[in-house]
């Protein structure tokens, strides 16, 4: 069974201009199906609909039309709550700019994102958050704040926030594009163990060549519709 | 961890929330200091009520009680020695005098002045008020034409002790008198009105003035208070004993403080509720301002609201976590004001508050107490102030926080 689904799916909105209300077609019929530990990039111009796609696939936001089964689940007509739920259990972000929390430490940072799981006992917390901690190669830095971290550090701690939950699929939204060339690839590179040792299966949205090159699968979008699908 | 978020938000803009706080504490502290002078005005003026005009319970015969705002002077008490016998039975009492209320003028060269004139007994009076204390010069003798003078009224006519002023009535009879009197004493009480149109002469010179010999308009009982009893309950102990005098002296009309001073009590209820408009007023100022905080929160957190709730936060848990900032500010606030309101009461009980350096007179400024007001504990004032903050804030916080749930998560990051 596919671990995403995504059956024609569509997601329109009106956008209010001078002229008028204008109809923007973000995603015209998408169908995706993602497996198991993929490492995944979606690509494309701006305005193709990445972050959209992306959106749906996290749970975000919900198609107008056609349907998303994860992991067998449908939950395209899934409610709000149902969905934070969902996202709480199953599903990582990476963004751009991290996007940590300024008064929490690195240590409570990762944390906060198991805490609100209450089916995770406080000892199983600890030890998953040290055990991500070093993975990402953190260790010692558990009680430095967001600002007093480097770009790629702060990068490491929203993945290592992102994978402490264990999730499905973890989406990364441009997770390199604040970074320097050496950061970018000791970031991916991590990403890329994960996906390796642990299974866990990543998509990105992005613009850069070096995930690119990582990548085991590039879906390339055009106006709200895949033009091609690459795996390689 | 989410407690651990609110607090050290709380703090992230230490000037901002220092200043919501303050203003919180002011308020609070503001209603404390108002509520204590408030309480220890009333408790002065019953006070003065009870110590230098009526005393705590008052017993008149029913036919002056019909005529009394008109002072007359033929309906005076039959038996005092009975009513002397009954009260003698009651525990609590400690003291009984009687007393003749007369109006008439005050003349002094050019100058004449109104007066309320009080007869006392030389013997008993002191048993049971307290004018002896207050009075400047010496107290009266048993000679006649001796008279002790308000402050203000000596005052507005330019007298002092030693000079001789003359008082004009009407006596018993119908028939205008005057006589001249030395003034021995000048009384500064905390009643207003007795400094300001107050006389007293002693039975010896009342006979020659006013034409009367053993006539008792009023017979006054002291009930003893002991400090730290609140008004009310004196007030209700009061209306126990009267009650019970009531049964006795059927013949009699027997009042207690709080029959005599009924409206005069229901406008202490008002000025505890125009005391809480104040202090609302203050607090809505200080809720706008938490408001403000948390809405400039909300603001400058769109994205990590963004963050929360991709993580799987929901929008109640969000709105939760602004709603606790804002009482968060309430409770640090109430706690501030909660201590500055102490220094002030403590101020206020031990050290008071002089209003003589603002006016002449009591009446000048609207207070029917004159001298230095002191402030009275009130736990409950600060239970109200606490209580009142705290709601404020939760009101406040209430709408930037629903603001915060209502937003779109992909909206929030897309935010800059």
């Amino acid at each position: 069974m596919s671990l995403i689904l995504l059956k024609e799916v569509f997601k329109e909105y009106y956008k209010e201009e001078k002229k008028g209300s204008v109809k923007v077609v973000a995603l015209n019929g998408i169908n995706l199906e993602v497996e198991r530990g993929e490492f995944l990039t979606v690509m494309g111009p701006s305005g193709s609909g990445k972050t959209t796609l992306l959106n749906i696939i996290g749970c975000l936001d919900v198609p107008t039309g056609g349907e998303v089964i994860y992991d067998g689940v449908v939950l395209t007509n899934a409610d709000e709550n149902f969905l934070s739920d969902y996202r709480k259990k199953n599903i990582g972000f990476v963004f751009q700019s991290y996007n940590l929390i300024p008064v929490l430490t690195v240590k409570e940072n990762i944390e906060l994102a198991i805490s609100l799981d209450t089916s995770i006992s406080k000892e199983e917390r600890e030890e998953r958050v040290m055990k991500i901690i070093e993975s990402v190669g953190l260790k010692g830095m558990e009680n430095r704040f967001p600002r007093e971290l480097s770009g790629g550090q702060e990068q490491r701690v929203a993945i290592a926030r992102a994978l402490v939950k264990k999730p499905l699929v973890v989406l990364a939204d441009e997770p390199t594009a604040s970074l320097d060339s050496i950061t970018a690839e000791e970031v991916i590179g991590i990403m890329r163990r994960m996906n390796e040792q642990e299974g866990i299966t990543f998509i990105f949205s992005t613009h850069d060549p070096r995930i690119e090159k990582y990548a085991k699968r590039i879906v390339l979008l055009r106006d709200g519709k895949i033009v091609s699908d690459e795996r390689r | 961890m989410v407690i651990k978020m609110v607090l050290r938000n709380v703090f992230r803009h230490k000037r901002r929330t220092l200043i919501t706080v303050i203003t919180i504490a002011v308020g609070i502290m503001f209603y404390v200091a108002m509520d204590s002078l408030l309480v220890g005005t009333d408790r002065m003026l019953i006070e003065s009520m009870v110590k230098f005009s009526d005393r705590s319970i008052i017993i008149y015969s029913k036919e002056y009680d019909e005529n009394r705002r008109g002072f007359p002077l033929d309906k005076g008490v039959k038996d005092y020695d009975r009513i002397v016998e009954i009260v003698k039975g009651q525990k609590d009492i400690s003291g009984i005098t009687y007393r003749v209320r007369f109006l008439g003028e005050m003349i002094f060269g050019a100058k004449s002045k109104y007066i309320v004139g009080t007869v006392i007994d030389n013997y008993t009076d002191s048993e049971v008020f307290e004018i002896s204390n207050y009075v400047k010069g010496r107290y009266l003798s048993s000679n006649e034409g001796e008279v002790i003078v308000g402050s203000a009224l000596a005052k507005k006519l330019g007298v002092g002790v030693g000079d001789y002023v003359v008082i004009s009535v009407k006596t018993v009879s119908g028939a205008y008198n005057a006589m001249e009197f030395e003034i021995v004493g000048i009384i500064e009480s905390p009643d207003s009105v007795l400094n300001e149109s107050g006389v007293i002469i002693s039975y010896s010179s009342a006979r020659s003035l006013l034409g009367i010999k053993d006539l008792k308009t009023s017979v006054h009982l002291k009930v003893n208070w002991p400090r730290g009893e609140s008004v009310m309950s004196y007030l209700d102990r009061l209306d126990k004993i009267t009650a019970n005098l009531r049964e006795q002296l059927g013949e009699y009309s027997v009042y207690s403080l709080r029959d005599l001073y009924k409206d005069f009590l229901l406008l202490m209820e008002q000025k505890r509720v125009s005391s809480f408009l104040i202090v609302f007023i203050i607090l809505v100022i200080a809720g706008v301002g938490i408001a403000n905080s948390i809405l400039m929160s909300v603001y400058e957190r769109v994205k990590e609201i963004g963050v929360l709730m991709a993580m799987g936060m929901k929008p109640k848990e969000v709105r939760k976590i602004f709603l606790l900032e804002g009482i968060t500010l309430g409770v640090l606030g109430a706690v501030g004001g909660v201590f500055l309101g102490v220094i002030v009461d403590l101020f206020l009980i031990y050290v008071g508050y002089d209003i003589t350096v603002f006016a002449s007179s009591g009446t000048e400024l609207g207070i029917p107490v004159w001298g230095v007001i002191y402030g009275e504990w009130n736990f409950i004032a600060f239970v109200e102030g606490f209580l009142f903050a705290l709601v404020v804030s939760a009101v406040s916080s209430y709408f930037p926080a629903r603001y915060a749930s209502k937003l779109k998560v992909t909206e929030c990051l897309k935010f800059v």
